[in-house]
C-alpha cells in the first residue's frame, strides 16, 4: 500500500468512512437536543464493526509530508517536530505500532506507539515505514511514506506599511533567521515591482518601494546539500488615506443623519408656525406629557438607569479617547512604523509587563502588551469600535428587518408568505457559522464586520415588526385614513411607523448588545480588522501570545471587563425599555 | 389531522428548507466577490492539483451543471478533499469522528443547561423580588453578557493552568487509543469536564432568564389566583398549574437559540483545543479551506434544522391547543 503524493489517491477506507459519517450524522441529529450524552462508547465504534470483516489489519498513514526544519544550528538541539499519525489504521484487538525512520545507512531511528514524536533534524528525504500487527493473532501489514525535509526559509514577518510622504520608502529584507543543518549557501529574493522582475541576492537586503501596492517577495534559500526552501512574504504599502476614507463613518453615516434631522426639524418648525391651532397645541402638550411620563417610569427603574449612566460614561470614553489615553498618539502607530535595518535583530526583552510607571507619571496604568503597546490607551480606543459596530450594524439590521416586516404585515397575502418564508429560512440558518463563512470569503475588513453582522441579525426584528403591524392594521384609524383616500405609503409613513417603532425600540437596544458580542466573537476568531483597535482583537492577541497560560492578567482584565460591562449595560437598558414601552409587562 | 401526518408535513417543509440551504451553500461560495476557482483551489497547489480540483468541482462547466453535480455530491456524502487539516484527505473520512466528539460536548452541555436553567428560572420566579431572585438573576445576566471564549479562557487559566486539576487541551489523552474500554470512558469524561462547565453556564443563563420571565408572567394570570383560592398547595400550584403554560415560550426560545448554542460550542472547542467540529472550523478559516468550510456549514445547518423539528414535535405534546 505504498503511495506517492497525489490528490488522485483513492483511499481504501472510503466506504467504511462514509458509513461512519452517515451513522454519525444520524446520531448527531438524534442527540443534538435530546437527553444527555452517551458519554460512553469508544470513538468510531461504528467504523470498527464496519471494517471488522477484513481479516488482516490495515495500516494507514496520512499522505506524504513536506517538513520544514524549524530551527537548527550546531550546538543546540533542534526543535522542529511533526507528529506521525497512524490513528486511521484498523485491526482487531490491541495493535502494536512499529516505525522505522530511515535517513541513510548510518542514521535510522526506530519508534513505537500510535503517534510518536520525532524531530526532523536533517534536510533530505526520510523514508518512514509503519508496521501494524494484531497482538492476539500476530497478523500484520505495513505502509510507508516519505518525509521531505527542506531548509527553513524565513524572510521575516508580512508587513503593512503606510506610504511615506516623501515617496521613498526603504524596506529592509532580512533572511538571517533561515537555517539548515548543512548551512545555507545561497539566498535569492525575487519580486515584481512596477512591471519588472527584480532579483536580489544575500541574506540582508533593502529595496525602495515608492509606489503603494501589495508586493509578494519570494525568498529562496539553498543549503549545502542543494535542498531548497521557500518563504513568501507579503509587503503591503498602503496609500495614505483620503479624508473621506479616514472619516467614512462621519461622512457617510453621521453627516446624512444630521442633515436629515436638521431638514426635518426645520420643516416641522415652519409647518407648526404656519398652521398652529388649539388642537395642535393640545397634541404637542399631550406628547410632551407622555414623554415625561415614560421618562419618569424609566427613571424609577434602577437597573435601567445604572445601565444608561454607565453607557454614557463609556460613550464619553470613546469620544475623548485621544485626550484621556496616556500614550497620546494612536497606539497602533507604534506598530505601523517600519523598524530600521539595525533595529531588526533587536528583541524587546521586557513586554508584556505590569509596570504602571516606567517613565515619569502613570504612563502605562494597565501595563503593556507584547509589542509594548499601552493596554489602557488601547482599551479607551476599543470603545470606539464597539460603539460603531453596535450602532451601525443594528441600524442596518433594523432597516432591513423593518422593511421586510412592514411589507409582509401591511400587504399580506403573497408578499407576506414570500417574505416570511425567507425570514424563517434565515432564522434557521446557524448565524454564527454563517458569519464566519461570510467573513472568511470577504476578508478581514472593518466595514465587512459591520455589514455581515447587520445582514445576519435582521430576522427577529422582521418578525416583531410584522406582528405589530398586523395588530395596528386592523385599528379603526387606518380604515378612516383609507376611507378619505390616503395611499399606502402615506399610511405606512404617518400611521403605522410611529406606532410600531417605539415597540421595537427595546428590541433594538438588545440587538446592539448582540452586535457587540458578535464583533468580539469575530475578532477573537481572527476575522476582525487587524488595523482597528477593538477589545476582541486585544483578547485574540493575548490568547495567541499565551497571556492566559502565563498569567499576564493585566493584558486580559481591561478589555475583558469592558466587553462584559458594555454588553451587560446594553442588556439592562434593553430590559428596562421593554418594561416601560411594553404595557403588558408594566404591571409586573 | 393526526400526529403522523403532522410530522410528515413538517418533514416535507424541512426537506424544502434543506434543499434551499444546499442551494444557498452552493451559491454563497460562488457568487461572493472573487473567482470561485481561486477560492476553491489552494493558492500553493501546483498545476496538476489545480486541474484536478477544477475537474472535481466541475468549475469549467456552466453554473447549472455545477449545481447539479454539487447536489449529487452532497447526497452521496462526497464533500471533496480538504487542503488543510489532513492534506488531501477526503473530508468524509474524518468528519464523522470530529462530529461525534462535538455531539458528546453539545449533548451533555445542552441537556445540563436546559435542566439547570429551567430549575434556576423556576427558583427565581417563585421568589420574585426576594434576595435569592436578585442574586441568581444578576449572576445569570453577567454570564449572559460574558463572551463564551472569555469565560472558557478564565476557567482554563484557573483550573487547568494555576491549579492543574484538569487537562489543558484535547478531547482525549495522548495514549487514549491504547487504553481499555473503562479507562477510555473515564479519559473522555475527564477531558469533558471543563468544556462542559463553560458551555453549560453560558447557555444556561439565557434559558434561566427566559424561564423566569415566562413564569412570572404566568403567575400573575387570573387562573393562578383561582387555584390559590381553591386551596391548591404551593408545590402543586407551581408544578401542575403554572409550569405547563410557562414552558411554551421556553421551548420556542430553546429551539431558536440553537444557532447561538453552536456558536458557543465553536468558541469552547477552540479555547480547549477540543478536537471537534468547532476546532475544525477554526482550522478551516485559518487556512481558507473552503471545501471543508462548505461541508461544515451544511452539517451545522442540518443540525439546527433537526433541532427545530424536534422542538416543533415537543411543542405539540406540551400545548394541546396547537392546531396540528
Amino acid at each position: 500500500m505504498s503511495r506517492n503524493f497525489s490528490y488522485h489517491d483513492s483511499r481504501k477506507g472510503n466506504f467504511a468512512a462514509r458509513a461512519r459519517l452517515g451513522s454519525a450524522l444520524m446520531l448527531a441529529i438524534a442527540l443534538t437536543m435530546v437527553l444527555g450524552a452517551a458519554l460512553a462508547g469508544p470513538n468510531g465504534g461504528a467504523a470498527r464493526s464496519a471494517s471488522s470483516a477484513a481479516m488482516v489489519p490495515i495500516a494507514l498513514l496520512p499522505l506524504d509530508y513536506d517538513v520544514v526544519i524549524v530551527q537548527c544550528n550546531e550546538s543546540k538541539a533542534i526543535n522542529g517536530s511533526v507528529v506521525l499519525d497512524a490513528r486511521n489504521s484498523t485491526g482487531i484487538g490491541i495493535l502494536d505500532y512499529r516505525w522505522t525512520l530511515y535517513y541513510n545507512e548510518s542514521l535510522s531511528v526506530n519508534k513505537t506507539g500510535v503517534s510518536p514524536t520525532f524531530v526532523w533534524n536533517r534536510t533530505g528525504t526520510w523514508a518512514v515505514t509503519l508496521n501494524v500487527s494484531e497482538r492476539v493473532s500476530g497478523l500484520w501489514s505495513t505502509d510507508s511514506m516519505t518525509v521531505r525535509v527542506v531548509p527553513n526559509a524565513n524572510g521575516g514577518p508580512d508587513r503593512v506599511i503606510w506610504e511615506d510622504d516623501t515617496g521613498n520608502l526603504t524596506v529592509p529584507l532580512n533572511a538571517t533567521r533561515s537555517n539548515s543543518d548543512k548551512g545555507i549557501v545561497e539566498y535569492v529574493w525575487t519580486f515584481n515591482y512596477s512591471g519588472e522582475e527584480h532579483t536580489l541576492e544575500g541574506p540582508l537586503q533593502q529595496f525602495t518601494f515608492s509606489k503603494p501596492g501589495r508586493y509578494n517577495v519570494l525568498l529562496k534559500v539553498t543549503d549545502g546539500a542543494g535542498y531548497i526552501g521557500y518563504d513568501n512574504i507579503s509587503i503591503h504599502i498602503k496609500r495614505l488615506p483620503y479624508f473621506y476614507e479616514k472619516h467614512w463613518i462621519f461622512v457617510f453615516i453621521e453627516l446624512p443623519i444630521i442633515a436629515i434631522a436638521a431638514i426635518t426639524l426645520v420643516r416641522k418648525y415652519r409647518r407648526d408656525k404656519m398652521l398652529i391651532t388649539p388642537t395642535d397645541i393640545d397634541k404637542a402638550r399631550l406628547q410632551m406629557l407622555n414623554m415625561k411620563k415614560t421618562w419618569k417610569i424609566f427613571r424609577s427603574n434602577k437597573t435601567g438607569m445604572l445601565g444608561l449612566i454607565v453607557l454614557l460614561v463609556m460613550l464619553a470614553m470613546a469620544f475623548f479617547a485621544p485626550w484621556i489615553s496616556t500614550v497620546p498618539d494612536h497606539p497602533l502607530l507604534l506598530e505601523m512604523r517600519e523598524p530600521k535595518l539595525e533595529e531588526l535583530n533587536w528583541v524587546n526583552p521586557l513586554p508584556p509587563m505590569w509596570d504602571p510607571s516606567p517613565y515619569t507619571g502613570w504612563r502605562h496604568p494597565f501595563g503593556t502588551d507584547d509589542l509594548g503597546q499601552d493596554v489602557y490607551s488601547m482599551t479607551m480606543y476599543g470603545a470606539r469600535a464597539s460603539f460603531i459596530v453596535g450602532l451601525v450594524a443594528t441600524f442596518i439590521s433594523v432597516v432591513i428587518g423593518a422593511a421586510i416586516g412592514l411589507g409582509a404585515g401591511y400587504f399580506g397575502k403573497m408578499a407576506d408568505e414570500v417574505l416570511m418564508r425567507t425570514t424563517d429560512f434565515f432564522l434557521v440558518l446557524p448565524w454564527f457559522p454563517l458569519m464566519i463563512v461570510m467573513m472568511a470569503i470577504l476578508g478581514p475588513e472593518f466595514i465587512w464586520v459591520i455589514v455581515v453582522i447587520g445582514l445576519t441579525s435582521w430576522p427577529s426584528t422582521a418578525r416583531i415588526v410584522r406582528s405589530q403591524v398586523l395588530t395596528i392594521k386592523e385599528r379603526q384609524f387606518i380604515e378612516r385614513a383609507k376611507a378619505i383616500g390616503a395611499g399606502d405609503s402615506y399610511i405606512i409613513r404617518t400611521h403605522i411607523m410611529p406606532n410600531v417603532m417605539p415597540l421595537i425600540f427595546a428590541n433594538t437596544v438588545l440587538l446592539i448588545a448582540l452586535a457587540i458580542f458578535s464583533e468580539a466573537f469575530l475578532d477573537f476568531f481572527g476575522l476582525g480588522d487587524p488595523d482597528v483597535i477593538s477589545w476582541g482583537t486585544m483578547l485574540e492577541r493575548a490568547y495567541e501570545k499565551g497571556a492566559f497560560s502565563n498569567g499576564w492578567w493585566w493584558w486580559i482584565a481591561a478589555p475583558g471587563m469592558a466587553i462584559v460591562l458594555m454588553v451587560l449595560m446594553f442588556s439592562l437598558v434593553g430590559y428596562a425599555l421593554d418594561d416601560v414601552l411594553n404595557p403588558k409587562l408594566r404591571r409586573r | 389531522m393526526d400526529m403522523r401526518s403532522y410530522v410528515a408535513r413538517k418533514a416535507v417543509y424541512l426537506l424544502i428548507t434543506l434543499v434551499v440551504i444546499i442551494a444557498f451553500n452552493f451559491f454563497l461560495f460562488r457568487i461572493m466577490p472573487g473567482d470561485p476557482a481561486a477560492v476553491l483551489v489552494p493558492k500553493t497547489a501546483n498545476e496538476d492539483i489545480k486541474n484536478f480540483i477544477r475537474e472535481k468541482y466541475h468549475l469549467n462547466d456552466p453554473l447549472h451543471e455545477q449545481f447539479a453535480s454539487y447536489i449529487v455530491q452532497v447526497f452521496t456524502l462526497d464533500f471533496g478533499n480538504s487542503f488543510s487539516t489532513m492534506k488531501g484527505a477526503e473530508i468524509t473520512d474524518f468528519l464523522g469522528d470530529k462530529l461525534m466528539n462535538t455531539v458528546y460536548l453539545v449533548g451533555t452541555g445542552t441537556f445540563l443547561a436546559i435542566v439547570l436553567g429551567i430549575a434556576i428560572g423556576k427558583f427565581a420566579a417563585w421568589r420574585r423580588g426576594k434576595p435569592a431572585d436578585a442574586i441568581s438573576m444578576s449572576l445569570a445576566l453577567v454570564f449572559y453578557s460574558m463572551p463564551t471564549f472569555l469565560f472558557a479562557l478564565i476557567l482554563l487559566m484557573v483550573f487547568g493552568g494555576m491549579l492543574g486539576w484538569f487537562p489543558l487541551k484535547g478531547a482525549v489523552d495522548e495514549n487514549h487509543w491504547d487504553m481499555d474500554f473503562v479507562s477510555k470512558v473515564g479519559d473522555r469524561a475527564y477531558h469533558l469536564v471543563l468544556p462542559v462547565i463553560a458551555f453549560t453556564l453560558e447557555i444556561m443563563a439565557d434559558f434561566a432568564l427566559i424561564m423566569r420571565n415566562s413564569l412570572t408572567d404566568v403567575l400573575t394570570e387570573d387562573y393562578i389566583t383561582t387555584a390559590r383560592a381553591k386551596g391548591v398547595s404551593n408545590k402543586s400550584l407551581l408544578n401542575d398549574h403554572a409550569m405547563p403554560n410557562a414552558m411554551l415560550p421556553v421551548v420556542t426560545v430553546i429551539a431558536i437559540s440553537i444557532g447561538w448554542v453552536l456558536g458557543g460550542a465553536i468558541m469552547v472547542e477552540i479555547v480547549f483545543s477540543y478536537d471537534g467540529v468547532g476546532m475544525l472550523t477554526w482550522d478551516a478559516v485559518n487556512d481558507l479551506d473552503y471545501p471543508l468550510l462548505q461541508a461544515l456549514f451544511l452539517v451545522m445547518a442540518i443540525a439546527v434544522l433537526a433541532a427545530n423539528l424536534i422542538a416543533d414535535i415537543v411543542y405539540t405534546y406540551l400545548d394541546p391547543r396547537v392546531k396540528i
